[in-house]
């Protein structure tokens, strides 16, 4: 029987399913056609949600297949922050569409409580059902609007490929079972053999296909650009974030303790993923003209930045450090690219058109001439735009700079190296954006309005970006206490 | 009484299959299907292990992978659905819209 | 605001009013500007700007006073180890000493004086542009206050980024001209090259001490041997000399990239695409010097790395060589000022390098007013010859825009070194510093960059009155030089402000065998407190010999004499006076720009050929060919080719996935060695 214990260290993830199980029978018993609380419910949840967190103990679950601690509860405030920007982002986008529906919501609550329930996962069957629960919203998300051709294609493709990754995934879960006889993360401890690191190589083929690592990254483009924009942005800040935090305790598990002779190898594969994913996304982001598949390229990018923290986090001198980075990435990237996905859903063309050959509907001279017509739009975008290109004082920045520092703790000079001129790449098609929006005549007609939701969310995500990034402080001591609870 | 190995020799069989079945295969349902035999070829395993160590986790652990199968199968085949409704068509060759031009 | 002048805790406490002034100032035009008018506009700006320097003048008094003013602020961000101390802490705190203070006068008072040019400069834009400029140049000088007032170097950075981004915004302000987006381009990236050197620097700083506070870093950096081995941290097993050297090097790099040093210094010239005043202010005052500042402010560095210090001097001393060369060959008299300024700038580094701080700072300021001065001049000429910046189309224009003209000459003067003007007083320092300096491990390095140096200001004199003859002196040689007309008062006060400045700047610098010990080198005991214990350890002493002031002058009055005399003077009467006894003969040849051909054919070619030569070489194919098109060009085309490859085939997708997995198999389980 589960303890009240217990249930005070699940109750961030209770709240997130309650909310979607409410928002699924709204929409039963809804009577008129007003929809406009349902967002607002989602708020609701997700402030619940995060509220929660500083009250649940630091308690062992399952049987040790979850924990609650520090580093399960800042990954939580991330989804749930990212939860609450896109119901905004999606209440606006979703209305002047006229396709408002509580399944939208309750699908990114399911979401969103798989996140969490990955977020405090340390055990493989676990980690396992988390990423399908997260997945299979998420995947229903992304084929929300069922107009035109692309969302039902970004779904399909993310579908096949994410199920793939998953069986892949599994199967090396099966493998790492037959070698230690347990699913369990700290089962692996001081463990060796070809069953286990056949196993845990399976394993890190799944979380970086889920990571957006290169080679397995390909499935990203499409389907962020299919995608309705808003199931974009949340995809973006909250699968990334949850798939990380995974990705840290599997691999902080593997050197913990006593040396694991895999563990090297793996390491090795891990920093030629950092290496790949860094080079690879930013050479495929320059020549895109299209914002949306841009940011699709940027945030592989960005998941190359991040495994350069991971790696850092699996080194014993950097261990905190690294991991803490880890973190401050997470929140830093997840409000940053929600607030650019949402400026893209304000400029977007209200219908893309449904035949292949016009992908026009992001393209960046739609933002030419922004900074006249909607200054403040446009400002807020060239925040974001600076923020993901690491230009300081943008949390951007401060994400970067902690990322590399503990990669410089670590003496991976390489990986440092190999980031900073990666990092001057992306100035060059970041700034694109900027560039349209202050230094280009305007060319296309006047954009509409941003519904007021989705200003809202704007504004406070170029805030944060703006505050974390001039004082922050706060953040990474935040992170840094995570730490110190798990 | 038949050898554990035999099982795992099986279950990595059926994983070859199920892999080289999502790469070659063009209809997406039975693209679909290979996938699910990946599932199961992995819970073939854990089961194996399971009798193997004589501990009953991994049988457990098998139907909460089947209990997730099913979820992924009623979203995967709504998602062809949509898929066929907008195109006509399930072959995966022919849902290339989405692509860097 | 008596506390402010009273009590230094409370001037400390305004410092950072100086920056946020006018970054108010930009935020409020760029985001209301279209709906102010252009009116509140310009007041908003100018206001901002001369709040700053007000604020900047209370500040400088009390460091005039003796009292550095330090505001110690909360810290910006902090690296924690294991064990919760913060061996990393960048704090947002600001430093007003004798060397920042200077600067700190010098760009919000030449900003302002800017801001107010560009009242009447700017004034055919539309409203929108018009807020748009302001709000750039706000942003500039608050960018720029934060390079020069941070204490600690990740500050300097941040306002070193800043100043970068103004800078781009502002050369390709008339975007449509595509030539000035493709100049912006060009600065952007090879600014990114610098940048990449100083933060390499940084590291390293932060690798050997720990910190980048300026305090600490020059406490810990004088109590130190050079010979010590590092025994942790990435240098480990270096010498503390070769660290500081890899450091140094570092910094220099990025100095390089913001002030325009071989091989860095192309995009400077193409960025006169911007508006005049902003060529003024960022690209001759302020911005380009930051890369002297930083030298000058790591100075406690730089003296314990000697090599590093060899190559700042060469460095500089060859720019200043190939700028002066290069200058010779232009007509567009913005780019004229422009080589100068790439080649004052190498003088400057000649300073720094080899140790004469004192003397590179005042040749600092004295060419922000000169330079400033010339550039506005050149805005002015602009304005009335209807955007024609071609030398050869003007002449003549001394009567018709006399304010700009004599300042204009003020300014030519100054910078050729004649004396009294205050720019002989500060190069001739900076050259006889070089002469008399040791550098420890290089020792001929000094008196090389003396020769070199002193080549180029040979050749600054020539090019320099070259263009002041063509320009100003003589017959107007079309139409619109004829009816040039002279500008408003918003723009020949600066003017004349700025000229007043170039001449009475030189009292700071008058040396001792002129007027004594007690008013000698007035700047150089002024900024003792800053670099006096440097020049303890390179064991500089005062020079008091005379005969480099003599080379000086010699070399500032013979090539502008011989100038004066091929472009105005009597050489030039001779050809005139044949054309008008043979006028239809000859019209060709009384055509006054083939006259100046024909002085170039015989006199000039050679020079010509090799300055051209060097200029396609070095400008045109290794920078703008390898670094600034090449490399984004070969970046994109890989970029292309990899598209291709993303063409939407889900299977495809797949199959990379299972290589990939393959591969990572493949390298666990084999080089595990299972």
């Amino acid at each position: 029987m589960p303890s009240g214990q217990d249930i005070a260290a699940l109750l961030p993830f209770l709240l997130l399913v309650l909310g979607a199980l409410v928002l699924m029978l709204s929409e039963v018993f809804l009577r008129s056609g007003g929809r406009g609380y349902q967002s607002g419910l989602t708020i609701a949840f997700a402030a619940a949600a995060a509220l929660a967190v500083p009250f649940a103990p630091q308690q062992v679950l399952f049987g040790g297949q979850a924990v609650s601690d520090g580093f399960a509860g800042f990954v939580t405030m991330v989804v749930c922050a990212g939860l609450a920007l896109s119901a905004l982002l999606g209440r606006g986008w979703l209305e002047t569409r006229n396709m408002e529906r509580g399944e939208y919501y309750a699908l990114a609550l399911f979401g969103a409580s798989g996140m969490v329930l990955l977020g405090m996962a340390t055990d493989l069957l676990l980690a396992f059902i988390a990423i399908e629960v997260m997945s299979l919203a998420v995947y229903s998300l992304a084929a929300y609007p069922r107009r035109g051709q692309r969302p039902p294609e970004a779904a399909f493709k993310y579908f096949i490929l994410g199920s793939f990754a998953s069986a892949i995934l599994l199967y090396g879960s099966a493998l790492y079972y037959g070698a230690t006889g347990s699913t369990l993360l700290s089962a692996m401890r001081g463990g060796g053999g070809a069953l286990l690191a056949a196993g845990l190589s399976l394993i890190l083929v799944g979380l970086a296909f889920k990571v957006a690592a290169v080679p397995f990254h390909a499935w990203t483009p499409d389907v962020y650009e299919g995608a309705p924009t808003p199931a974009t942005a949340f995809m973006a800040a909250g699968v990334k974030a949850a798939a990380f935090a995974f990705l840290t305790r599997g691999v902080l598990a593997m050197v913990a303790g006593t040396p694991f002779a895999v563990g090297n190898e793996l390491g090795g594969v891990l920093g030629l993923l950092a290496v790949l994913t860094m080079v690879v996304g930013n050479l495929f982001a320059l020549p895109q003209r299209n914002v949306k598949r841009m940011l699709a390229y940027s945030s592989i990018a960005q998941a190359g930045y991040l495994l350069v923290g991971v790696i850092a986090a699996s080194r014993p001198e950097s261990r905190a450090q690294g991991t803490s980075a880890v973190l401050v990435y997470l929140a830093a990237y997840a409000v940053t690219v929600i607030g650019a996905f949402s400026v893209l859903a304000v400029m977007e063309k209200r219908e893309p058109t449904p035949d292949a050959g016009s992908a026009d509907a992001w393209d960046v001279s739609r933002f030419a001439g922004l900074a006249s017509r909607r200054p403040w739009l446009a400002f807020a975008m060239a925040i974001f735009m600076l923020s993901l290109a690491g230009v300081p004082p943008t949390a951007g920045f401060v994400a970067k700079l902690s990322v590399f520092q503990a990669a410089a703790g670590a003496k991976a000079w390489g990986l440092v190296v190999v980031g900073v001129l990666t990092s001057i790449m992306g100035v060059y098609y970041y700034l694109r954006v900027v560039v349209a929006m202050y230094m280009q005549p305007a060319e296309m007609e006047e954009p509409a309005a941003a519904p007021p939701t989705v200003a809202i969310a704007i504004a406070v995500a170029a805030l944060l970006v703006v505050v974390v990034g001039f004082s922050p402080e706060p953040l990474t001591a935040w992170a840094r206490a995570a730490l110190l609870r798990m | 009484m038949v050898p554990g190995t035999h099982y795992l020799a099986l279950a990595a069989f059926l994983f070859a299959i199920g892999f080289a079945g999502v790469l070659v295969k063009k209809n997406a349902i039975i693209v679909f299907m290979c996938i699910e035999l990946m599932l199961n070829a992995a819970n073939l395993t854990f089961i194996a292990f399971a009798r193997q160590s004589g501990s009953m986790s991994g049988q457990a652990i098998a139907f909460f992978v089947i209990a997730v199968a099913a979820a992924e199968a009623a979203v995967g085949l709504a998602i062809v659905i949509a898929v066929y409704r907008t195109r006509g068509t399930i072959s995966v060759d022919e849902v290339e819209a989405l692509r860097d031009r | 605001m008596p506390p402010l002048l009273d009590n230094p805790a409370a001037a400390q406490s305004y410092l950072w009013a100086i920056i946020l002034l006018p970054l108010g100032g930009a935020l409020v035009n760029g985001l209301f500007g279209r709906r102010l008018g252009r009116g509140n506009v310009g007041l908003i700006g100018l206001a901002m700007a001369g709040g700053a320097f007000l604020l900047s003048c209370i500040a400088f008094a009390w460091v005039a006073g003796g009292t550095n003013l330090h505001f110690v602020g909360d810290w910006w961000f902090r690296v924690v180890d294991p064990s919760g101390r913060a061996p990393i802490s960048v704090p947002w705190g600001l430093l007003v000493d004798r060397l920042s203070g200077t600067l700190l006068l010098i760009v919000t008072g030449v900003g302002f004086l800017i801001h107010l040019y560009s009242v009447g400069y700017m004034s055919h834009e539309d409203d929108a542009g018009y807020a748009r400029f302001f709000t750039y140049l706000n942003l500039f000088i608050a960018a720029m206050l934060t390079l020069v007032m941070g204490d600690n170097l990740v500050l300097t950075f941040v306002g070193w980024e800043g100043v970068g981004l103004a800078s781009y915004l502002l050369i390709g302000f008339w975007y449509t001209k595509e030539e000035n987006a493709a100049a912006g381009r060009k600065a952007f990236v090879t600014n990114r090259i610098g940048d990449f050197g100083f933060l390499l620097g940084l590291f390293a700083i932060f690798s050997i001490f720990g910190t980048s506070d300026f305090g600490q870093l020059s406490a810990r950096a004088l109590s130190l041997q050079p010979d010590w081995v590092l025994t942790s941290g990435v240098f480990a097993g270096w010498t503390m000399r070769g660290a500081l050297t890899f450091a140094t090097l570092g910094l220099f790099v990025g100095a390089a990239g913001k002030s325009a040093q071989i091989p860095l210094y192309v995009w400077l010239p193409d960025a006169m695409a911007g508006p005049t005043p902003v060529s003024a202010l960022i690209h001759a005052a302020t911005m380009v010097t930051a890369g002297v500042y930083l030298v000058a402010r790591t100075n406690f560095l730089f003296v314990l790395a000697p090599t590093s210090m060899a190559v700042v001097t060469i460095v500089g001393a060859c720019t200043a060589l190939l700028a002066a060369v290069i200058a010779f060959a232009q007509y567009d008299l913005k780019r004229v000022l422009a080589y100068s300024t790439v080649s004052q700038l190498g003088i400057m580094f000649i300073g720094v390098g080899s140790g004469a701080y004192a003397a590179g700072v005042y040749h600092l300021m004295t060419h922000a007013f000169f330079k400033a001065c010339l550039f506005l001049g050149a805005g002015s000429v602009m304005h009335a010859m209807h955007d024609d910046l071609d030398i050869r189309n003007m002449g003549g224009l001394w009567k018709k825009m006399p304010s700009t003209a004599k300042t204009f000459l003020v300014g030519t003067l100054a910078i050729t070194g004649i004396v009294p003007l205050s720019g002989f007083f500060s190069k001739d320092a900076i050259l006889a510093g070089a002469l008399f300096s040791h550098n420890a491990a290089w020792p001929a390095v000094g008196k090389i960059a003396y020769v070199i140096g002193t080549v180029a200001a040979a050749g600054t004199s020539f090019y320099m009155m070259r263009a002041f003859a063509l320009a100003f002196v003589g017959a107007p040689r079309t139409r619109t030089a004829e009816h040039a007309h002279e500008s408003d008062w918003t723009m020949t006060l600066p003017l004349w402000v700025l000229a007043f400045l170039s001449v009475v700047a030189l009292v700071l610098g008058l040396p001792a065998w002129l007027v004594g010990h007690h008013y000698a080198e007035l700047f150089q005991q002024f900024t003792n407190p800053v670099f006096g214990r440097a020049y303890k350890v390179l064991g500089i002493e005062e020079h008091s010999a005379i005969w480099p002031y003599a080379v000086a002058w010699v070399v500032a009055l013979v090539p502008g004499w011989l100038s004066w005399q091929m472009y105005a003077g009597s050489m030039r009467g001779f050809p005139d006076r044949f054309v008008a006894a043979f006028p239809g003969f000859f019209r060709l040849v009384a055509d006054k720009f083939r006259i100046d051909e024909l002085y170039e054919f015989i006199l000039l070619r050679p020079v010509r050929k090799v300055s051209q030569g060097l200029f396609l070489a070095v400008d045109r194919f290794t920078i703008e060919g390898i670094f600034v098109n090449g490399v984004p060009k070969a970046v994109y085309a890989v970029g292309d080719v990899l598209r291709g490859w993303q063409n939407g085939n889900l299977q495809r997708y797949a199959t990379v996935i299972a290589v990939g997995a393959a591969f990572i198999l493949w390298a666990v389980l084999a080089a595990g060695g299972y």
